[in-house]
């Protein structure tokens, strides 16, 4: 056996954490060019010209009259390589760094951002930003006032990961992807030529400051793995299309444990198989059906459906030029009296899940997201918040006893756009009896499954929706699986969908998928986390497009 | 220097130039190195409930190395523009050629030329707008939104880039542009209206005339009614198919994909539809930086030139963009690379109709606005979505009542096979995408989504 690389890199990556290790694996003598040639990247958290930064973009804001002002500062690194069968499509390593600063001036909003990183620069970019605060005619009319939020005077977090993926090299990441696409080009090669296999490896690291004119100062490094692992496979007339990914390929607040060792290996032939399997499927008859969903499909419409829903500003019509209103409101109409008419629908939202996309510990204004309900037994008892809207719901909170604040729930893709209300991670519970995938299926006379993650798409008041499935399908009749199909879709009112819902699975059922946020000008992306159970929806309306 | 300064910058030439040598003198000599320099400015008011509620102003650079050593390819990318930052992005791009596994090709460097400078891409008037000027045109355009609830941005951004490489190479290219868009709603919450307007020179930009266009579709939409699901003739505005164009021009124009047989310009039985009749005789498919209502850069990131490309000719798919492997196997200097912007103009002597001669010529239709869009099958291109802000029912020539929103399930790889007319294209909204407005038969309406 040969002395690989990343055998070597393994067992000096203690070294090379101390800077003593160059790119190839030659011990150096000088420890900056060695640490820099390892860590190429400005290592923020021991950073002392970041803080310098914050507090005179923070002074430059107080000198011209702000009542608030926030900085945030970004500096990360991200790695990516694609790999389709055995060529590889793309390594590139990007660095950022980056700010931007928010005040308050007579009650109205400015921002600012830069990606020049110098103190002159930072305290020109807080006038900017509060020289459009300032020139807002609407800023006297209705001041903004915030909630109240803890002071965090010197905050430290990092996504807890197992391997530091910035210990490997671009080219240890390259090796692994090889190895894991040649699973399936052995396949391939053992008479499948049609087979193909897609890979993304993107792991990504990101430290954060935020800084507030209140005293709040919070440094977070924030880990991320994202990507893919695809087995596609087309038939010869070019009609049909499968295409799946092994079950226990994750991506999510994962260092380089998600690529070591290959952990989805054993999954690589059921994708396959899988793939293979969706050639031969076949449309459904359109009618009404029962539709079972597995926690995939559950989670991208409780992301669709309900958890955007929840955005306060959505609520208010911030949203309603560009991503979409929400049925869930006015807040003093809905909060409490709002039904989804089913008392099993519980949603809450929480700050800590291991392991999940866009966890964090402070938001980003700075304050820890709460575990709290949304949805109780149906009813809506809480929305996604932040420090600005918190307070128009204060005669709720006092109602029900709570303390009138931000929930931790202001988000944002970037420290160079402006913060937002976007969820934390949503969780819709499963129900505490153990009932399975099976026993719906088992339960349901003439029906659909659809077992993995779908897509949804829903009108801009997210009251009418189209869901679809990815991956595998099936019909149910008389309690058993049937025919695989493809491209079922279903049609219903958001409301008479969770209306429906009459069997909910039990916590072997639940699990986390990818879901998130889009809105803002310009639109910002924000990936979170959302789990549910697998569940049974009664009599949805199903058909598909068809071909012409 | 004025009280009221502009706060967009962008690097010119010669500042671009100073970067992109300074990279190349880090780099390795025996690779191949091409930079590309970015700075851009990107100033907006955002507004709803008729007031001003968020305002933006972001400076981003750039600068990405490309580096071509060993047969191998890689980036590093960074934005930062001092010294020890671009060295560390020479350094990733060049460690990842290094050594290490994998095929991968290069392609040949883009030798030295003058690339055109479209006409109308840059306007001095748009660089010299201040926050003072975005702040005014954002009130004129929320009060003439009195007695409606609207919600809106106006957008304005200035960007410069350069691309340098190791043989000599360096074009620039700088461009402005400011968009106006916004939705109204009447005060009972049962009609809604939008508009929008994409321009380089912010001189042209009449935020009352856009606000006014919304008012009024919001006004004419209050109270709709549901029809039955069903195909019907539709009358499409540019913006509300120019997604749909979007995603067509960014995933699916490669040639190796269709080939493979993953896009949807892939033959049954196996190579490509490249000859084959895929839309209306009566359209073509051209993308040309030089286009006087649609200009862009004439260089992508790498340095290959944008030439006018007939994507569509009357109808035939004629290209597909390719890497430098294709050019060279047909003797070409460099790739066939795609802009994502497209213009859809109709053949020469094809007669030419408004928005309200389509209506007049219509016997039962729907008049849309806006779509919203979704795949609903990637591989084949069909979306799905709903009517948004303005969707009218046509009957005997005239606009008869609004009609509560529907979904639909379908696709402009249908609906521009399906044309009755065709009307003078126009830059959509979102910019990159000039489009004529179009009627066809049997789109697909499948449910009533009668939401506001």
């Amino acid at each position: 056996m040969t002395w690989t690389r990343r055998d070597f890199v393994r067992s000096g990556s203690a070294l090379a954490a101390a800077g003593l290790i160059g790119f190839d694996g030659r011990i150096l003598t000088d420890a900056y060019e060695a640490a820099r040639a390892y860590r190429p990247f400005r290592p923020l958290l021991q950073d002392p010209d970041v803080r310098a930064l914050a507090m005179t973009a923070l002074q430059a804001a107080r000198d011209v009259g702000t009542s608030y002002a926030d900085v945030r500062i970004t500096s990360g690194i991200g790695r990516v390589t694609s790999v389709s069968g055995r060529r590889i499509g793309l390594r590139r390593i990007s660095g950022s760094l980056n700010f931007g600063v928010r005040v308050l001036v007579g009650g109205a909003w400015g921002f600012a951002s830069s990606t020049i990183f110098t103190e002159e620069e930072a305290a020109r970019i807080a006038r900017l930003a509060a020289r459009q605060a300032s020139l807002n005619p609407w800023g006297y009319t209705e001041t903004i006032e915030l909630a109240p939020a803890p002071v965090v005077a010197d905050g430290e977090w990092e996504t807890p990961i197992d391997l530091d993926p910035w210990n490997y090299r671009i080219q240890d990441q390259l090796e692994l992807q090889l190895e894991a696409n040649e699973l399936v080009m052995k396949i391939a090669e053992a008479g499948r030529p049609e087979l193909q296999v897609f890979s993304t490896f993107n792991f990504s690291m990101n430290d954060v400051v935020f800084a507030s004119s209140e005293g709040s100062y919070t440094q977070q490094r924030f880990h991320n793995f994202g990507g893919n692992y695809v087995a596609q496979v087309i038939s010869r007339d070019r009609r049909n299309f499968g295409s799946s990914s092994p079950e226990s390929f994750r991506t999510g607040g994962y260092g380089w444990e998600a690529v070591d060792g290959i952990p989805w290996a054993d999954d690589v032939e059921q994708a396959v198989e899988e793939a293979y399997m969706m050639l031969g499927a076949r449309e459904p008859d359109v009618g009404r059906y029962d539709v079972v969903l597995g926690s995939g499909a559950v989670s991208s419409i409780l992301n669709s459906t309900i958890v955007r829903a929840l955005e306060y500003d959505r609520v208010l019509g911030y949203e309603m030029h560009g991503g979409g209103t929400s049925y869930l409101g006015p807040p003093e109409e809905a909060l409490g009296q709002f039904s989804f008419g089913n008392p099993m629908l519980n949603v809450r939202a929480t700050g800590s899940v291991p392991r999940a996309a866009g966890m964090y510990k402070w938001d980003a204004e700075g304050v820890a997201p709460q575990d709290y309900q949304l949805v109780r037994e149906g009813v809506l008892v809480d929305y996604f918040t932040s420090r600005e809207f918190a307070p128009q719901l204060d005669w709720w909170y006092r109602r029900n006893g709570m303390p009138t604040g931000s929930r931790g729930t202001a988000g944002s893709a970037s420290s160079t756009l402006t913060q937002v209300v976007a969820p934390s991670i949503a969780v819709m519970d499963p129900g505490e009896e153990a009932v399975s995938e099976e026993d719906m299926i088992a339960a349901t006379e003439d029906g659909i499954y659809f077992r993995d993650a779908g897509f949804a798409s829903v009108d801009p008041p997210m009251l009418n929706m189209q869901g679809g499935g990815g991956g595998l399908m099936y019909e149910i009749r008389d309690g058993k699986l049937g025919d695989l199909l493809s491209r079922p879709q279903y049609l219903a009112n958001t409301l008479d969908f969770w209306r429906s819902m009459d069997m909910i699975g039990g916590p072997d059922t639940f699990g986390y998928h990818g879901g998130g946020t889009q809105k803002g000008d310009p639109l910002q992306l924000i990936g979170r986390t959302v789990g549910a159970p697998a569940a049974r929806f009664r009599n949805l309306n199903v058909f598909t497009y068809g071909r012409r | 220097m004025s009280k009221r300064n502009t706060t967009g910058r962008i690097l010119t030439k010669e500042e671009a130039e100073a970067i992109a040598q300074k990279v190349l003198s880090f780099a390795d000599p025996s690779a191949d190195t091409i930079v590309n320099v970015q700075l851009s400015n990107a100033q907006n008011s955002r507004f709803s409930r008729n007031e001003i509620t968020t305002q933006l102003d972001a400076s981003l650079g750039q600068v990405t190395v490309t580096s071509m050593m060993n047969g191998k390819t890689a980036a590093g990318v960074t934005q930062r523009f001092d010294d020890e930052g671009l060295m560390e992005a020479v350094r990733w791009a060049e460690d990842a050629t290094g050594d290490g596994p994998g095929e991968h090709g290069t392609s040949r460097l883009i030798q030295p030329r003058d690339y055109p400078t479209p006409p109308g891409l840059w306007s001095e008037a748009t660089r010299a707008v201040d926050i003072e000027d975005r702040i005014e045109r954002a009130v004129s355009a929320i009060e003439r939104t009195d007695g409606f609830v609207s919600a809106g941005t106006v957008d304005l951004s200035v960007a410069s880039m350069l691309v340098a490489n190791s043989a000599g190479l360096v074009g620039y290219c700088r461009s402005t542009n400011g968009s106006l868009s916004l939705s109204a709603r009447t005060n009972d919450n049962t009609g809604s209206g939008w508009a929008g307007k994409y321009v380089y020179d912010f001189d042209d930009m009449d935020g009352a005339a856009v606000a006014g266009r919304a008012t009024d579709k919001a006004e004419r939409s209050r109270e709709p009614q549901a029809i039955e699901p069903a195909r019907y003739t539709v009358i499409l505005e540019p913006d509300a198919y120019a997604q749909m164009i979007f995603f067509m021009m960014q995933y699916h124009m490669d040639l190796e994909s269709a080939e493979s047989g993953f896009n949807v310009w892939a033959a049954p039985g196996g190579g490509t539809k490249i000859g084959q009749q895929v839309f209306d005789d009566r359209l073509s498919f051209v993308s040309d930086p030089m286009d006087p209502d649609g200009p862009f850069c004439p260089f992508n990131g790498v340095g290959v030139p944008f030439d006018r490309t007939y994507w569509v000719q009357d109808g035939i798919l004629r290209n597909l963009s390719y890497g430098d492997d294709t050019a060279q196997e047909r003797g070409r200097d460099y790739p066939l690379a795609n802009p994502v912007s497209v213009r859809l103009q109709p053949k020469e002597g094809t007669p030419l109709m408004t928005l309200d001669e389509m209506i007049e010529t219509c016997d039962r239709g729907i008049y849309v606005t806006r779509l919203t869009t979704l795949f609903a099958d990637f591989r084949r291109l069909v979306f799905t979505g709903v009517t948004r802000d303005g969707t009218w029912l046509v009957e005997r020539g005239r606009i008869t009542r609004p009609i509560a929103n529907m979904r639909y399930v379908d696709s402009h790889m249908y609906f521009l096979n399906n044309l009755e007319a065709i009307g003078e294209p126009i830059l959509t909204a979102g910019g990159s995408f000039v489009l004529p407005p179009v009627r066809s038969r049997d789109f697909n309406f499948t449910a009533i989504a009668d939401a506001v």
